[in-house]
């Protein structure tokens, strides 16, 4: 694979001397592109190099150096960070915004890398930045100062949510700053979050591209909502998955699921009622409920585990196993999927792992590959007497030539490494251990991290056993 | 196997509507997209080719080296602006690639242009369009764009390049498409 990098990146380093601007562009972007596949003794040469070309005169390709230098972060030489950062800042100043665009871009992604020196100077020119004149660079250099919110100087932050809250009001710059906001929250200071919050839920009741992207903001800013707001948030989010605009009321189930953490003991039943009545075909007698709003309701199920009252289980638990039989592919596939996420009270647990082990035979890719993440995490609950049976159903599956039944059936195996009969085990090791050697994308990686469950060894001196092997030593 | 021969492999089995994710290594991921794309123009299929990783100007070159014919093609090009180019006639241009809105809009009006029963997309990557925007919103036009496809009948392939995505964005694309081919 090493030999087949670097002569890849050979034909791409030639490619950037070629005589057609559009030509150097491309290589330069296909360089940025390979990452850390780049070989150890090629990454300072190819920085050089992009570093090199990003001082061309062709538009197009200093954009795209510009955007391959953020690119190859992870792979830059330490004594080549300092040079980067430079560059880039100066690319920040260029006449044409679609290169400033691109350098914020860049410069966002480097993140923790860029030198100490140099840190306040980068933040000082991408704050500079979200008062361009161009809309666009305003909203690039919005989402960089989210991404760089770690190595933003305390004096600053203040001083940033601030603007971005300002421009959170300009029509054109919501979206992007509104995911820059969230990210900001982890490093401000308690009374600046209350104030994102109230903000990313007023722009919930926006139109729906904007409000369906806050509910996923308010979402992924979970457990970091300041105490003081947590029941408005979970209040409007709960009205939202009634909205009309079937996107928008998607969105808000899904962030229901996801902030379980934050709603407060009072209103979780309700919370659990209103999604069990989501997982229907019909939300009222008349209102028909769509099968992608029923599948996030199931989702959102399996991950609000921890809030489900225990004396709602039981029903809970009867309506997913009633839903395994759905003609819909998307609510069985979602079914097995929360069944493997949910506590399972012992007398429904035979019944559970009888409808999951049922839907490892399903016509549809889909249910299998979640019916096998879900058997997976069954372990121990799987009683003895089927342990044999199942596991001969996944080893059968990681024949399977769909590579989304196969990983999924491989991992399982892993997973289940207590609960192989004796009798199994030297079938699975050799199946598995062969799969090891097999070529399909992360086919090898998974069966050599089951190899390294079943046999107690660190997946990493298996690899390097496979290598050997390969190396002909 | 020779990349060729294994998307035509991959693709005996994809109908015209069928929506197909892509799921490339960086390696590989520039010609099986041109791969796939002359699959789809051999087969009689029209489509709209959203490119936001390259130059329409480019692909077009590229296609013509490979012998692909382009007369069937659309292109809505996400990047060309950002370098000041907007002059092609034959091309429909978008500022940047993070004009979601913009885009979905130009999708629409693309595929209606197209005068032909058998109509493909194809989106030139789902993670160039993460550079340029946020997790949450690519959900939400993920979502959006295959809803739109199924809606219409179209057939899609949609490109992410192996490591170049977030899981929960990969899981949703997965789940939501027909076929998954990884090269």
């Amino acid at each position: 694979m090493k030999g087949k990098n670097q002569k890849y990146l050979n034909e791409l380093l030639k490619g950037t001397k070629e005589s057609d601007s559009l030509e150097i562009a491309d290589a330069v972007r296909k360089i940025g592109e390979l990452k850390d596949r780049i070989p150890l003794n090629m990454r300072k040469e190819v920085v050089v190099k992009v570093l090199e070309l990003s001082e061309g005169k062709d538009l197009m390709v200093r954009l795209s150096s510009a955007l391959s230098l953020g690119q190859l972060n992870d792979v830059t030489p330490k004594d080549m960070r300092l040079p980067v950062v430079k560059r880039l800042l100066e690319l920040s100043k260029d006449a044409e915004w679609g290169v400033r665009s691109h350098s914020i871009i860049a410069l966002g992604e480097l993140g923790y890398n860029i030198p100490y020196s140099m840190r306040v100077k980068v933040i000082k020119r991408v704050f500079k930045l979200t008062e361009d004149n161009k809309d666009e660079v305003r909203g690039f250099a919005s989402v960089a100062l989210g991404k760089l919110k770690h190595i933003i100087p305390r004096a600053m932050r203040s001083k940033v949510v601030k603007k971005l809250l300002d421009m959170s009001r300009e029509d054109d710059l919501k979206r992007p700053v509104l995911e820059s906001l969230s990210s900001l929250i982890e490093v401000i200071p308690s009374d600046r979050k209350t104030e994102i919050v109230e903000r990313l839920m007023e722009l919930t009741k926006e139109g729906a591209w904007i409000s369906i992207t806050a509910s996923g903001t308010i979402a992924d800013v979970g457990k970091k909502i300041p105490i003081s707001v947590r029941r408005s948030v979970t209040e409007d989010v709960l009205k939202l998955t009634g909205d009309c605009d079937e996107n928008i009321k998607i969105a808000a189930i899904d962030a229901l699921g996801n902030l379980n953490i934050i709603i407060p003991v009072d209103m979780q039943k309700q919370i659990i009622d209103r999604l069990m009545l989501l997982t229907g075909k019909y939300e009222t007698a008349q209102k028909l409920n769509p099968g992608e709003a029923r599948a996030s309701a199931i989702k959102a199920i399996g991950n609000s585990d921890t809030i489900i009252p225990d004396d709602m289980r039981e029903d809970i638990i009867l309506k997913l196993l009633n839903l395994t039989y759905d003609k819909n592919r998307i609510i069985r596939s979602s079914t097995a999927e929360s069944l493997g996420s949910l506590k399972i009270d012992i007398a429904y647990t035979d019944r559970v792992i009888e409808q999951i082990t049922r839907l490892m035979d399903d016509p549809d890719w889909h249910v299998k590959s979640s019916a096998l993440h879900s058997i997976g995490s069954m372990g121990s609950l799987i009683p003895k007497d089927n342990r044999k049976e199942i596991v001969a159903k996944i080893l059968k599956l990681t024949y399977d030539k769909n590579y989304n039944v196969k990983i999924p059936a491989t991992f399982a195996l892993g997973k289940l490494k207590n609960i192989i009969p004796r009798s199994s085990r030297e079938e699975v090791t050799r199946r598995i251990f062969n799969m090891s050697d097999e070529d399909g994308l992360n086919v090898g990686g998974s069966a050599v991290w089951a190899i390294g469950e079943l046999c107690g060894k660190s997946a990493a001196g298996l690899w390097g056993a496979r290598l050997q092997r390969h190396s002909g030593n | 196997m020779e990349l060729k021969k294994q998307i035509e492999k991959e693709f005996e089995t994809v109908q015209e509507d069928t929506l197909t994710l892509l799921n490339l290594t960086a390696e590989n991921y520039f010609d099986a997209v041109m791969e796939s794309l002359r699959l789809m123009v051999e087969r009689g299929e029209k489509g709209v080719y959203v490119t936001v990783s390259r130059p329409h100007k480019y692909l077009r070159m590229e296609m013509r080296k490979r012998g692909i014919r382009t007369d069937g093609i659309l292109f809505l090009d996400c990047i060309s602006s950002m370098a000041g180019e907007r002059d092609d006639m034959t091309c429909t241009y978008v500022e940047n690639p993070s004009s979601l809105e913009e885009i979905s809009m130009h999708i629409g009006s693309l595929l209606d242009k197209i005068d032909s029963g058998k109509k493909f997309l194809i989106m030139d990557s789902f993670s160039t369009f993460l550079i340029y925007n946020g997790k949450n919103s690519m959900k939400e036009f993920a979502m959006f764009l295959i809803n739109k496809l199924r809606l219409e009948g179209v057939g899609g392939i949609l490109v992410i390049l192996e490591r170049e995505a977030p899981d929960d964005l990969k899981q949703i694309l997965i789940a939501m498409c027909d076929r998954v081919i990884y090269i």
